[in-house]
């Protein structure tokens, strides 16, 4: 785990990345304003009044860029963060809230906010409150959206390193993982924690689930 | 039943009609009578500690001002006082949760001193802060006042008027050793425990130790013989003409002016003036007083200071550090800095009082919290494939040794639960700084972690072949005098050519310096490398702030008359090896109060 500092520029920079490794850069770059207000909002008690001011500043940069603006402003922001972003931005599921952009945060007054961002910062916040394995779990389910908008635990637990390909695909150099043994072998399946952390995330309503042919079939709420 | 009757009931039916200690005597009469009062030297052996400390308590504060329903002071803790006579054992304010009385004081300050001790007594004593309250305040009220406070002296080891007396030199070195501080008792209901010089190995418990804390020698003279004790100021608010505020003003500003020269020695009736002055209303009697104008009183008293206020610190979504972590890291860089802070603590989401009180000092690093530090390292966005993160250390401390008028002297407390009332919460630091120190600890921060990071002269390039690939790296920032750095540099650096370097190189007066450890080094506190910026810069002049960067390997330092970016001069160095954290701002306090009979060695 890590903290980085990113300027506005660093992030206009990361997110363009992100749009050009997505299947659906299109939607994204439309969007582009949204998304990285969605980033930058403050955590403030009126969360409404930071989104309008920071979609606001986002809207007007793009419109005409500031060098001296993204240079200056910056966020503070986990490493595991940047990571569920990009995932989220490339695997599809960015594009399906941006699609469906229901407002989560239910009995908020938002005015003349766009829904886009408030549903962007209700699913990045969920995750970033989650605990370490939960946010490991949702980040396989968010990083398989594209092929597997439903799933079920078997598949889940496929998706993570097990038997032959046991090395964690998670792993970088900043996540510290009790799972992770030498050779980044990851042991998370074998004390059965993901089951745990799928049951967490529904409770949680960040994972939603339904009864087939004797089956849970997990899926997401957007 | 009158109280004498109901003490000598509770005591029989205590220990029935046999006397519990030693000798034949009514231990009613000793706890009610102010049989103590006019006694100047007062021994508390440990087996009759709990008959004579109550019976002193008693003593010292009986005939003191009457409140309002016409009893003594002392006898408005009526209630108390018969729960602690049922025990015998003062009550324990701390866990009381209402503040503490002069008279809880007293009791509980004597039961955890070590014993035998001595308590001199001056009851005709002139307190520079209580007498200029008296005839600023108290001298025009009706009802009568005394003038004198009484001034308590405590000696560890049993001393009669013969040995404190005695010229021989032997006697007088132990006395000096054995002493562990004073109190003044002022004449008042409220704020009885005025002006208290107390030696923190002795007044903190086992279990807070060891704490590390700013203090000041004072020189305290008793019946003609001066003594000398390390402490930090302490008093009680009279609500009267001083409030919270107004004494942490006075304590912080009794600590400059008795620490260094550039500061006056100030008393109440000062700190009245200054803040009538920015005030739109009388000041006095005392309700207390916003940080904004405690800010400015330091202002008028010389000092440079800063106010942070919680809520104006950016606060993002997706980050792992919040704005209490901010705050609480920039006042421990203050505190490792060793410089006295002011907290402002406000109740949690109802509108009440707020409270002030003072930060001289931290507890020990957790084991706990070094592993949420890990979390929280910072790698600069640009440098993170290849960037050593960086963890600071001010994240391995929560505890921190505070002042407070309504606790007992010197408390090692959380950082979210510094006062007795579990509800409030700091909302602003004023931190008072000497006025040439220009850049402030989060602009410092920022400017040392910049250059930690940077490609001219970050830890990669200097010490890349020092420390494994992405190896973590404590960081452990704070502000010190060039003068001192430089001393404890020069004596506990081992290469005699960096010795003399160090001490040659142009410093200000003060510096921010960031030592660097691998974490198996941080546990012995031994450096691999550090680097030195200006405290006279300013923010905007980032890495032109840097003075000197040692990493292994090599030394380099700029002259003040270098206007570029890079290194004039530079000395490469034969060996790697570690060296000592910087230990002077602040004194350990450990061990056993008998052990710390020694002078500390401010």
């Amino acid at each position: 785990m890590a903290e980085y500092n990113m300027t506005y520029e660093d992030l206009n920079d990361f997110l363009e990345e992100c749009i050009r490794k997505s299947d659906n850069s299109e939607v994204l770059r439309g969007h582009r304003a949204e998304i990285l207000a969605a980033i930058t909002v403050k955590n403030e008690e009126d969360c409404a009044a930071s989104v309008r001011e920071e979609l606001e500043l986002w809207e007007n940069q793009i419109g005409r860029p500031s060098e001296l603006l993204l240079g200056t402003r910056y966020i503070r922001i986990k490493d595991s963060m940047i990571t569920f972003i990009e995932a989220a931005l490339t695997s599809g599921f960015a594009d399906a809230v941006i699609a469906n952009p229901e407002n989560p945060m239910k009995g908020m007054s938002v005015g003349i906010v766009s829904g886009v961002v408030i549903a962007l910062i209700e699913i990045f916040s969920s995750a970033s409150r989650l605990e370490d394995y939960d946010f490991c779990v949702y980040m396989q389910a968010v990083t398989h959206f594209r092929t597997h908008r439903e799933f079920t635990l078997e598949e889940l637990m496929e998706w993570f390193p097990h038997g032959d390909k046991a090395v964690c695909n998670m792993h970088n150099s900043k996540w510290d993982c009790e799972f992770a043994g030498a050779g980044d072998i990851c042991s998370i399946a074998a004390h059965g924690r993901i089951e745990e952390a799928v049951r967490s995330l529904c409770d949680k309503k960040i994972l939603d689930k339904r009864r087939e042919n004797r089956t849970d079939i997990y899926f997401f709420p957007v | 039943m009158n109280e004498r009757e109901w003490i000598r009931n509770k005591i029989k039916e205590k220990d029935g009609d046999e006397p519990l200690y030693e000798g034949d005597y009514d231990r009613s009469e000793l706890l009610y009578e102010g049989s103590y009062e006019e006694e100047p030297f007062v021994v508390i052996r440990t087996e009759e500690q709990e008959r004579v400390i109550p019976a002193f308590c008693s003593s010292v504060f009986a005939n003191y001002l009457s409140d309002e329903q016409g009893k003594s002071a002392d006898r408005t803790e009526w209630d108390d006082w018969k729960e602690q006579v049922n025990r015998l054992e003062p009550p324990d304010p701390v866990t009381q949760g209402n503040g503490v009385s002069g008279k809880a004081f007293l009791m509980n300050f004597l039961k955890r001193l070590p014993k035998p001790i001595t308590i001199i007594q001056e009851g005709y004593h002139i307190d520079r802060s209580f007498r200029d309250t008296y005839y600023m305040y108290f001298s025009n009220q009706h009802f009568q006042i005394k003038r004198y406070s009484r001034r308590l002296s405590f000696f560890l080891g049993e001393y009669d008027a013969e040995q404190f007396f005695d010229t021989n030199e032997g006697v007088q070195e132990e006395l000096e050793r054995h002493f562990i501080g004073s109190c003044v008792i002022n004449p008042l209901v409220e704020g009885s425990i005025g002006r208290t010089l107390i030696s923190p190995h002795f007044a903190l418990a086992a279990e807070q130790k060891p704490a590390y804390m700013r203090l000041s020698s004072f020189g305290v003279n008793i019946y003609g013989r001066a003594f000398r004790v390390a402490a930090f100021p302490y008093r009680m608010q009279d609500e009267e003409t001083m409030c919270c505020a107004e004494v942490t003003l006075l304590n912080i500003m009794e600590y400059y002016s008795n620490s260094y020269s550039d500061y006056k020695v100030v008393v109440p009736s000062e700190i009245i003036e200054q803040e009538q002055k920015h005030s739109h209303e009388r000041v006095l009697p005392a309700r207390g007083v916003t940080y904004p104008v405690l800010t400015k009183v330091l202002s008028d008293f010389g000092f440079s200071p800063r106010l942070y206020n919680v809520a104006a610190i950016d606060s993002f979504r997706y980050s792992s550090v919040s704005r209490e972590d901010e705050l609480r890291r920039w006042l421990h860089y203050y505190v490792e800095s060793g410089i006295p802070v002011a907290l402002n603590l406000v109740p949690l989401g109802i509108a009440g009082t707020g409270h002030s009180i003072v930060c001289i000092g931290h507890g020990q690093a957790k084991e706990s919290l070094k592993k949420e530090a890990c979390r929280k390292r910072w790698i600069s966005w640009s440098e993170r494939e290849h960037a050593h993160p960086l963890i600071n250390s001010a994240d391995f401390y929560d505890d921190y040794v505070v002042v407070d008028d309504n606790q007992p002297i010197y408390q090692v407390r959380n950082f979210r639960n510094l006062s007795v009332y579990s509800d409030m919460r700091i909302e602003n630091l004023a931190v008072p700084l000497y006025k040439r120190m220009f850049l402030d600890a989060p602009n410092a921060f920022a400017t040392i972690r910049a250059l930690l990071h940077s490609e001219q002269f970050g830890i990669g390039e200097w010490a890349g072949d020092f420390l494994k690939p992405r190896e973590n790296v404590i960081i452990r920032i704070f502000m010190a005098s060039s003068r001192s750095y430089k001393s404890f540099r020069m004596n506990t650096l081992s290469d005699m050519f960096v010795k003399q370097l160090y001490t040659m190189i142009p410093m200000p007066r003060f510096i921010w310096v960031c030592e660097l450890y691998r974490a198996e080094d941080y546990e012995q506190l031994q450096a691999f490398g550090e680097v030195v910026i200006d405290a006279t810069s300013a923010p905007n002049r980032g890495h032109r702030s840097l003075i000197l960067m040692h990493y292994p390997g090599a030394v380099a330092y700029r002259n003040p008359e270098q206007t570029g970016v890079g290194f004039e001069e530079m000395a490469q160095l034969e060996e790697d090896s570690l060296f000592p954290g910087y230990q002077r701002n602040l004194i350990r306090i450990e061990g056993d109060p008998m052990d710390a009979a020694v002078d500390c060695g401010i």
